[in-house]
């Protein structure tokens, strides 16, 4: 329910009973006034002679004056108008005439404890004064039509004040709607257009602007925090990767000119820098992943080249561990749409970790196959693989927690988790499925463009 | 002669071990260190250009513009970024291929390699030659070392499909697609089986490749 419909129906709720009662106030009031008025004048009808007058003929003193209809004057009671219908009772209250209706008895108690009392029974106001003590003509009874007084214009007066909240609310209602609307517009970065009105909800309007402004230059500034970050990550990166060429460049100078057990350490050595280079891309590319939602850098890219540049970039390891290391792509280009860095990274990733937990004299193929729409990329191995209950949860996103520390396993689980979340990201399909009689295979799959 | 190799590249000590690389691989590097130098140069000079994208006081991607304006050398990218659109950029402008660091020496020479090969592969149906084995499509003829060998048209389209592209693996699948009509990749076996064994001691340049199918090489060695 709207605050307009609202307004209006509290109004009537508390208007339409209070005019009521307002009305049968101002109606108590009247009648006393008028009952009071009419014991008066007949006091003073009293004062003039009339009890005696009655006390010679009770009856017909009353019939006389117990008409309804308007009577001729008798001479010597000179009322300046017509009072009413009178009626008489004794000091017990018994009538005089046997036609009087008897006294109402909740008058009558009232009479005896007061000495006057009056009563209004819907179309008739009765007033009884005891004018004598004893004798016929004790207590007299002046009852007077009355004047019903109508309930509309009261209620009038209500549904007018009721309307009339209705239209002063109107434009309330509407400045409120439009500053719900600017608040909800500004969640997309809309400013709130500021109601400068100074009542309540142009007040609202300024506070809410305020603090959307607040939020914004916080969120701002979180923003440019992260974005410092991120930067300082890709730059450290690239920092270290230079150094670290030049690194397995000597290493590998130095496993050239050596033989025999130095050689074997450093093929360790070796494969160490290696997982280093490879920590090293992956945490650039993790960086880029969890940089917020910034959107995929998409270009047409050449797979089956990107394959071969993650083959070249592996062999040299995987001749080192004596891993027989295989590619085959289509003869033509597979162009595909997607962020070539992180792609290659997928790849490369599943490339290593097939070659890194391998044993000498294993083996790795990768396959890439395509068709008009689709592409299929399967990296085999024959090594130890893992246990079937941990097949579906390769490549989990865990990165966020201690995978990429987590040596135990080679810190296989960060580069698994970007693989993972980045063939999301792609809407390419990865999967797990252990080969026998031993191995892992590695299949990504999706559409071309 | 040795192919001469232009590389930018601004790291005296990265630059120093690729020089080291180039020569022990036979070739014969140029290295300049800055890229004013760098603008002054002919890219035609070369067989194959290796350009670092960060150098100082010049933007890579602007001196591959100004060697792609004048040459279709082969340019290959040295990058250090996890950073897509600097890759992208620099294929878009006409880079051949790139490598990230860090790289392994072998990496590098096998991309200087596989550059330089490049246009020697032969598309036509022309005479194709890969170690001893010679065929001619057209002629429909197969020889080893000079000596005619006889060989089934399924046997035939098989060593065509290989030697099309040498050194590289093809799949069972795209091999019986080539050259199997209603065969399988069972079928497949025997057919090069057959095919090893007319082609005597050449059959062993003909490789089995785990996990994938087989491929042709010029050198056994090599396989």
């Amino acid at each position: 329910m709207g605050l307009r419909a609202k307004l209006v129906l509290a109004l009537a709720a508390i208007l339409l009973p209070a005019s009521a009662g307002i009305v049968a106030l101002q109606n108590y009031w009247s009648r006393r006034v008028t009952a009071e008025a009419m014991a008066e004048a007949l006091q003073e009808r009293v004062d003039r002679g009339a009890l005696q007058r009655c006390e010679r003929a009770p009856a017909s003193w009353s019939r006389r004056h117990g008409r309804r209809r308007r009577h001729r004057r008798p001479p010597g009671d000179s009322p300046r108008r017509h009072l009413g219908e009178l009626a008489v009772y004794d000091a017990q209250l018994r009538p005089a005439r046997p036609d009087q209706p008897p006294l109402d008895p909740r008058m009558a108690a009232e009479l005896r404890r007061r000495g006057h009392a009056w009563r209004a029974d819907g179309r008739r106001l009765h007033v009884a004064v005891q004018v004598a003590d004893g004798g016929p003509c004790a207590v007299m009874v002046l009852s007077r039509p009355l004047a019903p007084t109508p309930l509309w214009p009261a209620l009038a007066i209500g549904a007018l004040v009721v309307l009339a909240a209705g239209v002063a609310a109107a434009p309330l209602a509407v400045r409120i709607r439009r500053l719900t609307g600017a608040i909800e517009r500004a969640q997309d970065g809309a400013p709130i257009a500021v109601d400068d009105s100074p009542d309540e909800i142009g007040e609202l309007s300024r506070v809410f602007a305020a603090e959307r402004e607040k939020l914004r230059a916080q969120m701002e500034a979180l923003r440019r925090r992260d974005e410092t970050l991120t930067a300082f990550v890709a730059g450290t990166t690239h920092d270290v990767m230079i150094p670290l060429t030049v690194l397995q460049g000597y290493l590998v100078k130095l496993r050239d000119r050596c033989g025999g057990a130095e050689r074997e350490l450093l093929g360790l050595a070796l494969e160490e820098a290696d997982y280093l280079g490879a920590l090293m891309r992956n945490l650039g590319v993790a960086a880029r992943l969890e940089a917020g939602d910034r959107p995929l850098e998409r270009s047409e890219l050449d797979l089956g080249a990107l394959v071969e540049r993650v083959v070249a970039r592996h062999r040299p390891v995987a001749d080192e561990k004596r891993v027989c290391l295989d590619f085959a792509v289509p003869e033509g280009s597979v162009s595909v749409v997607g962020d070539l860095t992180l792609l290659e990274q997928l790849v490369s990733n599943l490339v290593h970790n097939a070659v890194r937990y391998n044993e000498p004299g294993g083996h790795v193929a990768v396959v890439l196959e395509a068709d008009a729409e689709t592409f299929r990329l399967e990296v085999l191995d024959d090594g130890p693989g893992v246990r079937p209950d941990e097949l579906s949860r390769l490549g989990e996103r865990r990165f966020r927690t201690q995978a990429a520390r987590d040596r135990q396993t080679g810190g296989s689980g960060l580069g698994l988790s970007i693989a993972r979340e980045v063939a999301e990201r792609h809407r390419f399909a990865l999967s797990f499925a252990l080969v026998r009689p031993r191995g892992l295979r590695a299949t990504l799959s999706g559409r071309r463009g | 002669m040795a192919d001469r190799i232009l590389l930018v590249e601004d790291d005296e000590k990265l630059g120093a071990q690729i020089v080291g690389h180039l020569e022990g691989a036979g070739f014969e590097p140029v290295w300049i260190r800055d890229g004013a130098e760098a603008r002054a140069v002919g890219p035609d000079a070369f067989a194959l250009l290796i350009l670092d994208l960060m150098l100082p006081g010049t933007y890579g991607l602007d001196l591959l513009k100004l060697y792609r304006r004048t040459s279709d050398v082969p340019i290959l990218i040295l990058s250090a970024r996890q950073d897509t659109s600097d890759k992208v950029r620099a294929l878009k402008l006409g880079a051949d291929d790139y490598v990230t660091k860090p790289f392994w020496p072998e990496e590098l020479l096998a991309r200087v390699r596989a550059r330089l090969r490049r246009p020697d592969i032969r598309r036509g149906d022309g005479p194709v030659r890969v170690g001893s084995i010679a065929l001619d499509v057209q002629r429909r003829s197969v020889e080893v070392d000079g000596a005619p060998v006889e060989l089934t048209r399924v046997e035939f389209e098989l060593l065509g499909a290989l030697m099309r592209r040498p050194g590289s693996a093809m799949t069972r699948r795209a091999l019986v697609e080539a050259a199997l009509e209603a065969g399988t990749e069972r079928t497949l076996d025997v057919h090069v089986s057959r095919l090893r064994k007319k082609l005597g001691d050449a059959g062993r340049q003909i490789v089995t490749v785990w996990g994938i199918g087989y491929k042709i090489v010029a050198d056994i060695a090599e396989g």
